[in-house]
């Protein structure tokens, strides 16, 4: 399962189709799960959790690019509430190069095993 | 190159007594929780004047982290931030003030803060002010109001910009309601005529000791103007600061009726675009020896708010919520590239300047980004020569200071060439 902004969340609700269409997608809009750019971060908290028990989460992974500041000022919350959960969290800064994708995948790996 | 090691620029002698206005603003918020009186944290770029107007004492988290960085303290706070688990690309203000408050520190001096009773935050300059006073309004448990103001782009229209300026004055009106809801406080019209009108000549002021940065040499650098700013932040709507920047006027005024500059040997003129290292306040001294001065910083200019000419005094005065939602519109940082490319233009034109310092600050996305782009446009289509320099404003671990200071000082060298031209 994903949370992220052109994956799952992109369809996590629909257009009404019934309605106005200016209006139903300013609808589609402001109803979505709320982006990391956005406030505020328990809200987002909340719509993760209630993935993690629909879909039986075992571990969540959180990756930033670096400079994404929207994901990095959630993240030292985002991990005080999976701990007070007991859910396996690993957050990863990345850059957009092949070194950090090996780094990465060794993370990856190690997390694994964690779970 | 001329090269006289010697040769220092002048301070005017008003400026020395912004220390008092400094210790005033302290004063101000001790006071304030001595009373019991409403406090608020608020970003640079909201309607701070608004505050005064309801009774309610400001503080500026921003500002605080400039004053850990002049006194050295700003390194060991980011750390404590670091530590916390916020990145080392994170904003440094932030951290510098997030490491305050895990080191519990309130001593105002040294850039600390106090809890307040709520917290104003805006996106007019970057969405950074926002999640800054979220993660710190969740931390400290107390109310925490944002305004969003849509950016103004190339192809915003008229009738959007119309739009806009309605969407934040219902903000403002908002915001009125909250703060009166938090603290029974209400917006007084008379108050807030005062208010806004200190605001309005503070600003003005401002300007007008920039204007007379035009004359050749400048009677102003920025031994002034640094610092200097710190009223426009924190105090816009009292009366003292005013008084302190018209003595600041007619000082330079003096200067340019008898042709004095603030530099004796002034050969270079500069333009400093970015936030500047508070924690080396004293590095530009260096240029001296050269004869370049600074004779204009867009940042510290933007803050003088009051640009737009359709803001008049008297529409301000009258509705301030309105004036305000308008400001709020023209700040110089929501600028697209375009006009931000002919504001440099103009400004180079109009202060006779020679090069422009631009500052990649590692910190700042809405003040790095756009710059190698604005760079090479003011390079190719109108000769300007531009040198873009990478720091940090408040984490001196971002400064080799070595490093920088020989691009500069081969820069000087080029704007030598080119001024033979
Ligand atoms: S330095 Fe830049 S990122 Fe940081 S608060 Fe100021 S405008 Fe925002």
């Amino acid at each position: 399962m994903d949370d992220l902004c052109i994956g799952t969340r992109y369809f996590t609700n629909m257009i009404d189709e019934s309605i106005d269409p200016i209006k139903a997608i300013a609808k589609y809009h402001l109803e979505k799960p709320i982006y990391s750019t956005k406030i505020p971060s328990l809200e987002r908290f909340n719509t993760l959790r209630k993935l993690i028990e629909k879909y039986d989460v075992d571990g969540v992974i959180n990756i930033a690019q670096k400079f994404c500041e929207p994901i990095l000022y959630d993240h030292p919350f985002m991990n005080k509430k999976f701990k007070e959960m007991g859910m396996p969290y690993l957050f990863i800064e990345i850059d957009y190069n092949r070194e950090s994708y090996k780094q990465s995948s060794t993370r990856f790996e190690a997390f694994a095993e964690i779970i | 190159m001329s090269n006289n090691a010697h040769v220092k620029s002048q301070m005017l002698k008003s400026t020395i007594k912004l220390k008092n206005e400094m210790g005033r603003h302290y004063l101000a918020i001790e006071q304030a929780y001595r009373e019991g009186k409403p406090t608020a944290w608020a970003t640079s770029g909201t309607p701070v004047e608004l505050l005064y107007a309801m009774e309610v004492q400001p503080m500026l988290p921003e500002n605080s982290a400039t004053i850990s960085a002049a006194t050295k303290n700003s390194q060991k706070f980011i750390e404590l931030a670091e530590d916390e688990g916020f990145s080392y690309d994170l904003c440094s203000y932030f951290k510098t003030n997030m490491g305050t408050t895990l080191s519990g520190t309130t001593d105002l001096g040294m850039g600390g803060i106090k809890k307040p009773t709520f917290m104003l935050s805006s996106d007019v300059i970057c969405d950074t002010h926002v999640k800054w006073f979220q993660v710190q309004a969740e931390r400290y448990n107390v109310p925490h109001f944002t305004i969003d103001v849509p950016h103004v782009v190339s192809n915003t229209s008229n009738r959007q910009i119309e739009y806009y300026k309605k969407y934040i004055q219902e903000q403002l009106w908002e915001f009125l309601d909250f703060v009166t809801e938090i603290t029974g406080h209400k917006l007084e019209h008379d108050k807030a005529r005062v208010v806004t009108e200190n605001s309005y000549n503070l600003g003005k002021i401002w300007q007008e000791i920039f204007e007379l940065r035009k004359t050749i040499p400048s009677p102003v650098s920025t031994k002034d103007t640094f610092g200097g700013l710190f009223p426009l932040f924190t105090m816009p709507g009292l009366k003292t600061p005013v008084k302190l920047y018209q003595r600041m006027y007619k000082e330079a005024k003096e200067r340019v009726d008898n042709g004095i500059g603030a530099l004796s040997n002034e050969k270079y003129r500069l333009m400093f675009e970015g936030i500047p290292f508070w924690h080396n306040l004293k590095y530009f001294n260096f240029l001296e020896q050269f004869g370049a001065i600074i004779v204009y910083e867009p940042y510290t200019y933007a803050f003088s708010k009051f640009m737009n000419p359709n803001i008049t005094k008297e529409m301000l005065l009258d509705n301030p919520v309105k004036a305000m939602s308008e400001i709020m519109l023209s700040f110089w940082y929501i600028y697209d590239l375009k006009t931000r490319i002919q504001k440099f233009e103009e400004t180079v034109r109009d202060w006779k300047i020679d090069g422009v310092i631009l500052h990649d600050n590692l910190s700042c996305r809405p003040n790095a980004c756009g710059l190698y782009d604005l760079k090479k446009h003011l390079m190719e289509d109108f000769d300007i020569p531009c040198l873009i320099i990478t720091a940090d404003m408040n984490d001196p671990r971002k400064l080799n200071t070595t490093q920088v200071r020989n691009r500069i000082e081969s820069f000087i060298e080029l704007l030598d060439r080119h001024k033979k031209r």
